[in-house]
């Protein structure tokens, strides 16, 4: 920015020379006017001392003349024009006005409009300054407002109940903008990370093919050798042999289930949904992860807050979605210090929101919680923060969401992370009204 | 020319200049650092300046004026001995006050004693004696443009300089240091002049030392008595160690751009604090040598009236110093308190935090400047509420600021930092009921209460070897 004139300050040095020139024009108008008025005043008190002296014929001591004219008169010297000439017996005294002292005297009567002057001429400015201040303010802070969204950050001007209504409507049209703008953010963010995924899963489908069918044929080869070596007999150095074909046989068994995670990714298998009860996953759920969880110190707590929720689901679905929740929690506790007690609560319930529409399945832990820079990132395929992860659960747990008529939603901080499924209720007469007195 | 006309000129030159000089508006990108300390960006000859500008308030120049007209020599002793001995207090804590970045001396307190109620109770205190000290500044300005325009010493009067601090404090400390440059040249410039002129024959070496040759015996310090020579000290004492504590120009160490500029301000000071002082006391040596004669009138009044024996000019110039003494230290003190008051006692809790979101910046400074209405409307309103003189509400200040900071600053390692709250209490309390309710001179129940203090902390450490061990209250101590 070349121009470093800001409108404040104009306005401020505007104000401050009208605050000025108003300010010298009064003064300087009144001050003209009690000039003219004590030359008037002077001259005739001259004329009337004029009279009396060459009235009474007599000759008067100068002093005594000088006294009555008052300090506005003086005697003229030599060679100057003379404004008051007075007959004092057979001599002539010759007067001129005295400006300094018609100045002096002016001063002293006006001396309380010049203070008034200069109060009113402070006031003024600071005036000039307020004024400047409250009409520019407001476009300063929306300057900024555009600024800060110019590098990607979200931002809400304040109101103030002081503002002018034409810059208070622009302000609200501001903060609306940037409230659409960010909306419109996370629009393209959604569509990006489809078209990501449409990609991905294109190119994955094609890869985990090329791969599979070799594995299987490997796995084959593998058990083939295997009973050859067997047939050879231990004692020939077959044992080393086995042990040997028994790892490359757990790596190929690894990597297929590698493949068939990816696979399971880009091609899902078709959801079947039908009513399903919400309460058959809690003991499963306790089985299969309480003691993987205990054996980390992590407490696994299974609350039911109302009974026999169908939901219209899958429930091999359902069940893969709640274990990859829980897995996700639980290794969410890998970077929390040992002494901080560790906790997943799984919760199934109504969605306090929906109580009759909607069922709500909830996981939650109180570890560190996601840092809200990649909170957005976490349903993104293949993005994860640990060496050992593939990124894939929770993007498989969204899809699985999904394709149950479902919304999943993650709110997390410092205290914790909270995953809620939302699943539509089966529409059964039972179920509503149960529920509904529940709820 | 007559002397209104030189007055009512030289008045209005000097509200035009500080108009157009200090060029005050609320900038934008003005954060906190830069309202109180200028971004701690200034350079050591503004910092001088402000530091001279401010240091000469009109009880350095009427209050000891007057005083030395009246009892000679024995106010030189008393006030110019203790406020230079301040002075020189210094350059021996421009180090310590500087190791922390801080935006006052009450957040000085609290970052180097660990105890944010000592920081609240400081900044309590502060607000109450500049407040009070600002008055001095509104009386002394509105008796001189009285005495200038010949007018009344009422409202009018007075309500000119709350229109001039307010103008200057509004601009924060940067706005202040502009109209200090102006202030410290015109208080040089007066004060010089006075002292030139005021020789009745003219100025020359042998005529100034004939008057400062103490004919009249009054005016030696001879035959003083006992009683007098302890009073006197008191006051040194009281005086000295109250400016050299004092956050005005404490603050003023802490926004130089340097150390190193910080440590010229210190050694500059004393010269230019030194040749004014120099300067008005022999101006009224030699007033109290030719014109014995003043009358017995209100201090400030004294002062203009011995200005009559000046020419035209000169006593203009020495008056319009005056005037600058007060604009410039009610200025200071009015930022300071205005600090004091929305920083560190009720800071807003929606400006917390970081200091470069102009929003938030922009909120607190517009609450500092409405405090700064308010202060200065109440100092305004006490001008009419018959508090005692000068010199007196000069003494309840400066021994507040040393009970406060002197041994935080000069001497820190007699301080016990979990006790230091109940005793910088206990030492306030005591102060307040010996002057107002004993009715006692501050200067001498100061060092009584300083001596307790010490005692307190000494017998602490006597009785308990560990600093951090005692504490009043459970949950007390200085590591909150």
């Amino acid at each position: 920015m070349n121009n470093k004139l800001s409108i404040e300050t104009l306005m401020k040095w505007i104000f401050m020379a009208l605050a000025i020139s108003m300010v010298m024009l009064t003064l300087g108008a009144r001050l003209h006017q009690s000039y003219t008025e004590k030359l008037s005043e002077t001259i005739r008190n001259g004329a009337q001392v004029k009279k009396s002296v060459e009235s009474k014929k007599l000759r008067q001591q100068v002093e005594i003349i000088q006294g009555r004219l008052g300090p506005s008169w003086r005697q003229a010297l030599p060679g100057e024009k003379t404004v008051l000439t007075i007959r004092n017996g057979d001599e002539k005294l010759r007067f001129v006005i005295n400006p300094p002292a018609v100045v002096a005297s002016i001063a002293e009567d006006e001396r309380y409009l010049l203070l008034v002057g200069l109060l009113g001429l402070i006031s003024a400015v600071e005036i000039a300054v307020f004024i400047s201040y409250l009409l520019t303010r407001p476009i300063r802070r929306l300057a900024w407002g555009f600024r800060e969204i110019a590098r990607g950050r979200h931002v809400v001007v304040p109101l103030y109940d002081m503002m002018p209504y034409e810059f208070h409507e622009l302000t609200d049209s501001f903060n609306e903008m940037a409230s659409q703008l960010e909306k419109w953010k996370e629009v393209q963010r959604q569509l990006s990370r489809m078209d990501r995924l449409a990609a991905l899963g294109e190119m994955l489908s094609g890869l985990s093919h090329e791969i599979r069918n070799p594995l299987a044929s490997m796995r084959i080869q593998i058990d083939l050798l295997r009973s050859e070596v067997e047939s050879i007999g231990k004692h020939d150095g077959g044992g080393e042999a086995l042990e040997q074909i028994d790892i490359l046989g757990n790596e190929l068994d690894r990597l297929n289930g590698v493949v068939t995670q990816l696979l399971a990714f880009v091609r899902p298998s078709q959801i079947a949904i039908s009513p399903t009860p919400l309460d058959d996953v809690l003991p499963w759920c306790a089985s299969m992860f309480r003691s993987q969880a205990a054996k980390k110190g992590i407490e696994l707590v299974i609350e039911k807050r109302a009974d026999g929720i169908m939901v219209m689901a899958d429930r091999e679905m359902l069940r893969q979605m709640l274990m990859n929740l829980i897995l996700n929690a639980i290794q969410a506790f890998s970077s929390v210090a040992s002494e901080r007690s560790k906790k997943i609560v799984v919760t199934i319930g109504l969605d306090a929101l929906e109580p009759h529409e909607k069922a709500l399945l909830s996981v939650s832990d109180n570890g560190p919680g996601i840092a809200p820079e990649i909170q957005h990132r976490v349903f993104d395929p293949f993005f994860t923060t640990r060496k050992e992860g593939t990124g894939l659960g929770l993007s498989i747990v969204q899809r699985i969401a999904d394709g149950m008529n479902g919304t999943l939603l993650m709110d997390s901080s410092e205290e914790g992370t909270i995953f809620r499924v939302s699943l539509p209720l089966c529409r059964t007469d039972a179920n509503t009204d149960d529920r509904s007195s529940e709820a | 020319m007559s002397a209104l006309i030189w007055y009512l000129a030289a008045f209005g030159a000097y509200t035009i200049c500080i108009i157009l000089a200090t060029g005050q508006s609320f900038a934008w990108n003005e954060s906190r650092s830069s309202f109180y300390l200028g971004k701690r960006q200034m350079s050591w000859f503004r910092t001088t300046a402000t530091f001279c500008a401010t240091w000469m308030s009109p009880l350095s120049l009427v209050g000891y004026s007057i005083w030395l007209y009246h009892d000679g020599y024995r106010a030189f002793f008393a006030s110019v001995n203790g406020w230079m001995l301040g002075l020189l207090f210094f350059p021996f804590i421009v180090e310590r006050l500087r190791v922390k970045r801080v935006l006052s001396m009450p957040e000085w307190l609290e970052k180097n004693y660990g105890d944010a109620r000592v920081r609240k109770l400081v900044a309590l205190t502060m607000v109450f004696l500049y407040t009070l000290y600002l008055v001095i500044q509104f009386r002394a300005f509105g008796v001189v443009v009285s005495y200038m325009l010949e007018i009344p010493a009422g409202f009018t009067a007075t309500s000119l300089i709350y229109l001039f601090v307010l103008y200057t404090t509004f601009g924060g400390y940067a706005s202040v240091v502009r109209s200090d440059v102006i202030n410290m040249l015109l208080i040089l410039a007066g004060i010089t002049a006075g002292a030139y002129f005021i020789m009745p024959a003219g100025f020359t070496v042998k005529a100034a030392g004939d008057a400062l040759l103490m004919k009249n015996a009054r005016l030696a310090a001879a035959g003083v008595s006992s009683r007098e020579l302890f009073s006197l000290f008191a006051i040194m004492f009281s005086w000295g160690l109250g400016v050299a504590g004092n956050p005005q120009y404490t603050v003023r160490l802490l926004a130089c751009r340097t150390r190193k500029d910080a440590f010229k301000v210190t050694c500059l000071s004393p010269f230019i604090v030194g040749w004014i002082y120099i300067c008005i006391t022999f101006f009224v040596l030699v007033c109290h040598s030719c014109y014995p004669l003043i009358g017995n009138m209100e201090e400030t009044m004294t002062f203009a009236k011995l200005n009559q024996y000046l020419p035209n000019a000169a006593s203009t110039l020495m008056l319009i110093a005056v005037i600058a003494a007060a604009v410039s230290t009610a200025n200071s003190q009015l930022l300071l308190a205005a600090c004091s008051l929305c920083y560190d006692l009720f800071p807003l809790k929606s400006a917390e935090g970081d200091e470069t979101d102009p929003m938030k910046e922009d909120k607190f400074l517009l609450v500092n400047r409405l405090a700064i209405t308010a202060i200065a409307s109440v100092a305004l309103a006490l001008c009419r509420a018959g508090l005692p003189d000068f010199l007196m509400l000069g003494r309840i200040s400066w021994t507040l600021v040393a009970i406060c900071y002197f041994y935080p600053l000069f001497w820190p390692r007699i301080i016990v930092k979990g006790m230091l709250f109940y005793v910088l209490c206990v030492a306030l309390l005591l102060q307040f009921m010996f002057v107002f309710i004993a009715g006692i001179s501050p200067e001498y129940s100061m060092p009584v209460v300083l001596a307790a203090e010490a005692a307190i902390f000494k017998l602490h450490k006597f009785f308990w070897a560990d600093d951090d061990i005692f504490y009043i209250f459970p949950g007390s101590g200085a590591d909150e």
